[in-house]
């Protein structure tokens, strides 16, 4: 039996492709790690990943290996709202170069790192989310994120017109 | 399959959006109905809008921006606009019934900037479809504090008073409360709302009909923010009664009167208290307010003379709070008479105001309560007596001056076995039998309930 650091675990995606990954690869996501941690046994069956398909699964455990060994957030990094207002938007090199995808395979990265529980992962998504929609126009953002505008034109005129007095002059 | 952000769920769309300045948050309210609501509840807690179905309070530093966003000068300059955004988002809020809004004094703010944000406010009001409960505070006219009020703001704010007034008027509005608002009193359209609580008196026209349900009379600091517009060869003690003459009057007028406040009377003339009289007389008096009073206490003494016959049998809410000069033999048997309070509120003159009159103390007031027959349900206690009340079932205590607390927590501990602390509005709350450290860990809170 191989010792945990190189111990090797088999996940599953929905579209059936599996993966062999190492455990602290894995452990990224503090949703495998706990269910790593309540089973005890050796089990070979691998772990079925309802949620994510191949395509993006790759794409996580190339996120994960990179940053293997780093320390995870602490659980209880529960920021109040002040604090996460002052939030940056930043991204290291890597990340950057990492979360240059298609704007599908960017929102379902996200959505995957909210179930698999990788908040690192997700902070990243986020932000670069973030950052595409900062110093846009709402016309030019409905057409990067297909955003369907179901305000009627009397709403919207009354939306546009209550933002221009606020402007301090 | 993801078609575009509007297929995110909400949770990650919370995530998203924190990253963003307020500025694109408004951006992201123009997008779809969807993000509207999104970008609207992630803007509440900065600006410490409370929650959006019921309450919404904005606060506005002069101009500036709300403090609640305001980490750095740097971000200070580049969020101007913060707090007047927010007041704009409100407006997509439609079903705000309350609005409160307090505006901070800030010495080095320019007039026009103040007078530009008070148009601001009536602009967001104005277009709030169903808001029926006003709450406005004004900073001080003076950025002095008292003293001397120019006549162009006076004129100014005087304006903006009126209009806030016939807003109301229009909306059908259910209260409105302003305070700091103007010291020459607008002239009012005759449909007031039906609760009505200037810091100045209304100007009394005869023609205005009677009001419906309450009317609360709260002369702010008349006496004090007067002595600048005074013509000279006025004195102040016959300017406040020329104020508080017609105002008495007024509050006589309504015959459906169920509850009246009195504020920050100071150096009023016996002659002013005969008019109360009057208005105590009136039958649906249930509610009876005195704030902050300072009279000889000759004075009281005749004022419990003439309360006790018309409403001892009636009075069912009395709330005595940092009057001076009470005489405590006198107020006893006042507090005696009174057989249908259920409610009563008693809080001590802060500590600087000793120095002008011996106060009345709960110490001795609280034997004489003990003696009431049918026994009031809730006591207000600034500073809690040990006597134990077994009939006793809340216990509220303002922590607004906790001068000399400590020492009585001890006193008040064996006659509190569990208590529950809460805030007002009862979102909170923390079980604790240590009352102090509750205080320490909440020193904002605004009261603590305590259910024994």
């Amino acid at each position: 039996m191989a010792a945990p650091a190189t111990q090797q675990i088999k996940i599953r995606c929905n579209d059936e492709k599996e993966f062999t990954v190492d455990r602290d690869v894995l452990e990224r996501s503090v949703l495998i790690k706990n269910m790593l941690e309540d089973v005890t046994e050796q089990q070979d069956a691998p772990i079925p990943l309802p949620n994510v398909s191949g395509p993006v699964m790759a794409k996580v455990l190339e996120y994960c290996t990179h940053h293997r060994g780093e320390p995870l957030p602490s659980a209880d990094t529960e920021q109040s709202q002040d604090e996460t207002r002052k939030r940056t938007t930043d991204i290291s090199e890597w990340d950057q170069k990492f979360i240059t995808v298609d704007q599908e395979m960017l929102f379902e990265i996200i959505l995957a790192a909210n179930y698999l529980d990788i908040k690192s992962l997700l902070d990243v998504g986020c932000k670069t989310v973030a950052n595409m929609i900062k110093g846009k126009t709402p016309e030019e953002i409905r057409k990067l994120f297909n955003i369907v505008n179901d305000f009627t034109p009397e709403e919207e005129a009354q939306i546009k017109k209550e933002n221009e007095w606020a402007e301090d002059r | 399959m993801i078609a575009g952000m509007d297929d995110l769920p909400k949770e990650l769309l919370d995530e998203i959006l924190p990253y963003l300045t307020v500025d694109e948050l408004f951006v992201i309210a123009q997008l779809s109905r969807r993000l509207n609501i999104l970008a609207l509840q992630l803007f509440f807690p900065y600006h410490s809008i409370q929650s959006p179905s019921t309450l919404f309070k904005a606060r506005i530093q002069c101009g500036v921006a709300s403090h609640l966003i305001l980490p750095t000068p740097e971000e200070l300059a580049s969020r101007r606009n913060g707090a007047l955004s927010g007041l704009a988002i409100a407006i997509g809020i439609k079903q705000i019934d309350e609005f409160r809004c307090r505006f901070f004094l800030c010495a080095t703010c320019p007039l026009a900037s103040k007078f530009r944000n008070y148009r601001r406010l009536i602009h967001v009001l104005k277009r709030l479809e169903k808001v029926r409960n006003i709450s406005i505070v004004f900073d001080y006219p003076n950025r002095f504090g008292v003293g001397f009020v120019p006549v162009s703001v006076e004129k100014q704010r005087r304006e903006i008073v009126t209009e806030l007034l016939n807003l109301c008027v229009e909306k059908g509005c259910e209260k409105l409360s302003i305070q700091n608002g103007c010291f020459y009193p607008p002239s009012l359209n005759p449909a007031v709302p039906p609760s009505l609580n200037l810091a100045v008196p209304p100007s009394l026209n005869p023609a205005v009909p009677p009001l419906k349900a309450t009317f609360s009379l709260n002369m702010g600091s008349l006496f004090g923010s007067f002595r600048g517009l005074l013509p000279s060869g006025h004195s102040p003690k016959s300017q406040g009664r020329a104020f508080a003459l017609p105002l008495f009057e007024s509050a006589r007028l309504q015959t459906q009167l169920t509850q009246l406040e009195v504020s920050s009377l100071m150096m009023l003339t016996p002659p002013c208290w005969r008019w109360t009289h009057s208005i105590l007389e009136t039958p649906s008096l249930t509610s009876l307010s005195l704030f902050q009073i300072q009279l000889p206490s000759e004075v009281w003494q005749t004022i419990f003379g003439w309360l006790i016959i018309p409403i001892q049998s009636k009075l069912l809410d009395l709330s005595v709070v940092k009057c001076t000069g009470l005489p405590t033999q006198e107020f006893i048997s006042f507090l005696l008479d009174l057989k249908a309070l259920t409610y009563i509120k008693l809080v001590t003159p802060l500590p600087p105001l000793h120095r002008f009159r011996l106060p009345w103390t709960t110490k001795t007031i609280l034997p004489a309560l003990m003696g009431i027959t049918a026994p009031p349900e809730w006591i207000v206690l600034l500073c809690p007596s040990s006597i134990p009340r077994p009939t006793l079932r809340y216990v509220n205590i303002a922590p607004g001056s906790l001068f000399g607390f400590s020492s009585r927590i001890e006193e008040l501990n064996p006659i509190l076995k569990n208590p529950v602390f809460r805030d007002r509005t009862g979102a909170s709350s923390v079980k604790s039998n240590d009352f102090e450290s509750c205080l320490i860990k909440n020193p904002v809170l605004p009261i603590i309930e305590l259910h024994i």
